[in-house]
């Protein structure tokens, strides 16, 4: 399934994978198309309902569009309307900056009062800079949590935790195809997964796949599977 | 040595089974301790046997510490252990037996026996038994006990003992069924089935073989033990049991007028029957009060419910095991009730019952498998699974009951069977794909030649982001280093000088500007009140001098001062752009363009 370069693709292949059940691959492209495209309402709808479906396979009681965070990312931007955003109002607040410096510089024995018009303007300018300033920090860490702590989803139909070591362990449920994890360390073909912010044992690495890599999803049907994923997802 | 090394082969089987996670490492939980003799009524000089059986969660080790009663000998025979890992639960059992000798007839009461696990202590019951002064009557049957009119007739005998004589129906019963006899037998005894109208009996074991001491004389004992169930309350009979035994007979020398020339054999093994005694029963009904859930089941019973799996698929079996365990006659006992919602379609999967007749009484499970299958995705649950039985030792009905165990169901696979029914259980229907619309306006991340996934910015947002970022930060730098400049007194100074030597520059290029003189004057007086740090403003020209010689300026300085004043004040009243007030500007300047230099300098 090369070439999902956009939100289109995906959500065309992830609508495709819904439509047969996929859950854990619709979930995953879905999730792709809606990082894209945040706002647009044909990914949102068949995300929530793909999420209502997991959350039903996992035995819980879902209702399209109930299922915490389902339905988009949460955000009314992408992150490249986010940064476009951002840069543009540290543009902004650079030109203020600019007015600042020089007004700065004047040392006059003859002081005359700014008039109100460019107060105005030159305090808008500097609400922008920090805006601006604020939302690339933001932008920053989230793009710095993805890099440490990916978000994937489970696209095996069952995935087991086991412990570090291996060894599983029996009071941890398995995850279900669909689910929404955090990755971190790997280790030996395995991964850590973490849920909440907590780290809930490790799993098979080939059994999740990153959203940022949705883009190079690989069918578990197509031939080059096992290479594709050793050499994107691993 | 031997200890030790059971203790560290214990150790590595723990370690083992926590190592694969089968069984939780929990501490250890008492389920109950049980205290038994093996029969109420002994011969004088003859043992009872007392069994203390501890039922724990866990593998912890417990201790039993006997009583010293007055009277009473007791002294430890023997323990055993016995360990039952099933659905991921350990059951441990510690039987521990004690040999109990009272040598005065009478009826005893044995203390209770403490008890210790896992630093916690419990008793048992304190049990009774009774000592009896004499043997029992000649019990030889048919051929009077195979033994010839003046035999000592407690020389070979059969009795049937039981443990209890007052039951309740269905409570099980164990009988011991012996031939004592002062020689040893030639081979074990033939064994007939006992009378036991009433009653449902199940062999416990082989049959045994041992000496005891009774009334201070040494029999050896072949016993065999029975446990009996009564099925119908009141006065039932137990026996008599009969047993065929192989005595050697030894004969008296016969008369040999040939003085030993005859032989004659001075032994034989015959075949003798034995009868023991019946013995009475008295067999309650059960009291009423009984729970819904009761099915007939007596005993010391538990209940232990399983599903094989978590998870499972629409049309995949689920399988609910309910295991009944513990003492009693489990063969008649009623598997628990297993409700499901939904409603599901259910097959029996398997049933089995396993006896353990090696003990010194009947236990056993009962297992049974049903297989459920889910016809829907969803949730399956299990609803609490519940089991009554009656316990005669507390003399009252238990019920157990399991948790509602939930059990997710996924979709079936593609093209399964299953998924044929619910492979569009959609909560809602999805929207089409875009291929089949016609094309929308969207927002895009615009800048990117292809939209990126991750969070970091590239191509033109990262370039001006970064130019933007440089350029706020930048112009914040300077503009906070001009700031902190401009608080410098010596370099406000010169500014400030250099802008009113500017001035003073500006008006001397253009004289013919109307009040050039007064606004030079009035910068030069700032300046000067700049240059030599003195207050100008509202001041006389003779009170600014008066300032100056004050600061101690230098009198040519203020003696220049004086004149360029005076000369602007001059050239104020005459007419723009002569050639005095010219002269009076470019002196004013002059003085100030002086003084910015040497500030500067």
């Amino acid at each position: 399934m090369p070439g999902l370069n956009d939100a289109t693709a995906l959500y065309d292949a992830g609508s495709d994978a819904l439509a047969h059940g996929r859950l854990g691959e619709a979930v995953l492209l879905l999730r792709g198309a809606a990082r894209i495209e945040p706002r647009a309402k044909d990914v949102a709808r068949n995300l929530s309902i793909a999420e209502a479906r997991v959350a039903l396979s996992r035995g819980e009681i879902a209702e399209q569009g109930k299922t915490p965070g389902a339905g988009g990312t949460g955000m009314l931007l992408s992150s490249g309307e986010g940064w476009l955003l951002a840069v543009l109002l540290l543009a902004l607040g650079a030109a203020g900056m600019a007015w600042r410096w020089r007004r700065a510089g004047e040392i006059t024995a003859h002081v005359k009062p700014e008039p109100r018009a460019a107060r105005l303007t030159r305090r808008a300018l500097d609400i922008a800079g920090l805006t601006g300033l604020l939302a690339a920090l933001l932008l920053s860490g989230m793009a710095l949590q993805d890099q440490l702590f990916p978000e994937a989803v489970v696209v095996d139909a069952s995935l087991p935790l086991t412990a570090a070591s291996g060894q599983p362990l029996p009071d941890a449920p398995a995850l279900v195809a669909g689910e929404r994890v955090r990755l971190a360390g790997e280790r030996e073909g395995l991964v850590e997964i973490r849920l909440g912010g907590t780290s809930v044992g490790w799993g098979r690495l080939s059994g999740v796949w990153r959203v940022r890599d949705a883009a190079r999803y690989t069918s578990p049907s197509s031939m080059e599977r096992g290479a594709s994923r050793e050499g994107t997802n691993g | 040595m031997i200890g030790s090394r059971a203790a560290a082969t214990r150790t590595l089987l723990i370690a083992s089974l926590l190592s694969f996670g089968l069984v939780p490492c929990a501490g250890a939980t008492l389920i109950r301790t049980v205290v038994a003799v093996d029969r109420p009524v002994v011969q004088r000089g003859e043992p009872v046997i007392v069994s203390v059986t501890i039922e724990q969660y866990g593998f912890s080790s417990a201790t039993v510490e006997e009583p010293r009663p007055a009277g009473m000998a007791i002294e430890r025979a023997g323990t055993s252990q016995n360990l039952v890992i099933a659905a991921g639960t350990v059951v441990r059992t510690d039987v521990t037996l004690f040999r109990v000798t009272a040598m005065l007839p009478g009826k005893y009461t044995i203390p209770p026996f403490k008890v210790e696990l896992d630093g916690k202590r419990t008793e048992t019951r304190p049990v009774t038994f009774e000592v009896v002064a004499s043997l029992p009557p000649g019990a030889g049957g048919g051929e009077p006990g195979g033994q010839s009119e003046g035999e000592d007739r407690s020389a070979l005998f059969a009795r049937f003992v039981v443990d209890r004589r007052h039951v309740t129906w269905n409570e099980q019963i164990v009988a011991h069924i012996q031939v004592l006899s002062r020689t040893p037998l030639e081979d074990m005894p033939a064994w007939e089935a006992p009378e036991a109208t009433g009653f449902w009996g199940e062999p416990l074991g082989e049959p045994r073989h041992d000496r005891v001491t009774i009334d201070g004389r040494a029999y050896d004992r072949y016993e065999r033990i029975v446990a009996f169930f009564p099925t119908r309350p009141g006065r039932l009979t137990l026996g008599p049991a009969r047993a065929r035994v192989h005595v050697v007979r030894h004969h008296e020398p016969t008369f040999d007028p040939l003085g030993g020339l005859l032989m004659s054999a001075p032994t034989e093994v015959v075949e003798l029957p034995l009868e023991a005694a019946p013995v009475d029963i008295a067999v309650d009904p059960l009291p009423a009060g009984a729970p819904p859930e009761f099915q007939g089941a007596v005993g010391t019973l538990s209940l232990a419910v399983r599903v094989d799996r978590p998870r499972v698929r629409v049309g995949e079996p689920l399988t609910v095991s309910t295991a009944v365990r513990g003492d009693g006659n489990l063969a008649s006992a009623t598997d628990p009730r297993i409700v499901t919602i939904p409603d599901c379609p259910s097959y029996p999967a398997g049933a089995r019952t396993d006896l353990d007749r090696s003990g010194g009484r009947l236990r056993g499970s009962r297992r049974r498998d049903i297989a459920f299958i889910p016809d829907q995705p969803g949730s399956l649950l299990v609803l609490p699974i519940a089991f009554a039985w009656f316990d005669p030792e507390a003399g009252r009905y238990r019920v157990q009951r399991s948790d509602t165990i939930v059990v997710r169901v996924d979709p079936a696979k593609e093209g399964s069977v299953a998924a044929a029914g619910v492979a569009q259980t959609a909560v809602g229907v999805p929207a089409a794909p875009r291929a089949a619309n016609a094309p929308s306006p969207r927002i895009r991340a615009r800048g990117n030649a292809e939209p990126s996934l991750h969070g970091w910015p590239s191509g033109f947002p990262l370039l001006s982001g970064l130019l933007s970022l440089a350029g706020y930060a930048g112009f914040g730098m300077a503009a906070s280093a001009r700031r902190r400049a401009a608080k410098d007194p010596r370099k406000r100074r010169e500014a400030l000088l250099r802008e009113a030597a500017g001035d003073l520059a500006r008006a001397a290029a253009s004289p013919g500007e109307p009040r050039a003189a007064e606004r030079a004057e009035a910068a030069l007086r700032d300046a000067a009140g700049i240059r030599f740090g003195i207050d100008p403003e509202g001041r006389s020209r003779r009170d600014l001098l008066d300032r100056l010689r004050a600061a101690e300026v230098a009198g040519a300085e203020i003696e220049a001062i004086a004149e360029s004043l005076q000369r602007l004040e001059q050239s104020a009243f005459a007419p723009g752009g002569s050639g005095d007030a010219k002269a009076a500007l470019e002196s004013a300047a002059t003085i100030a363009r002086r003084w910015s230099d040497e500030c500067r300098a």
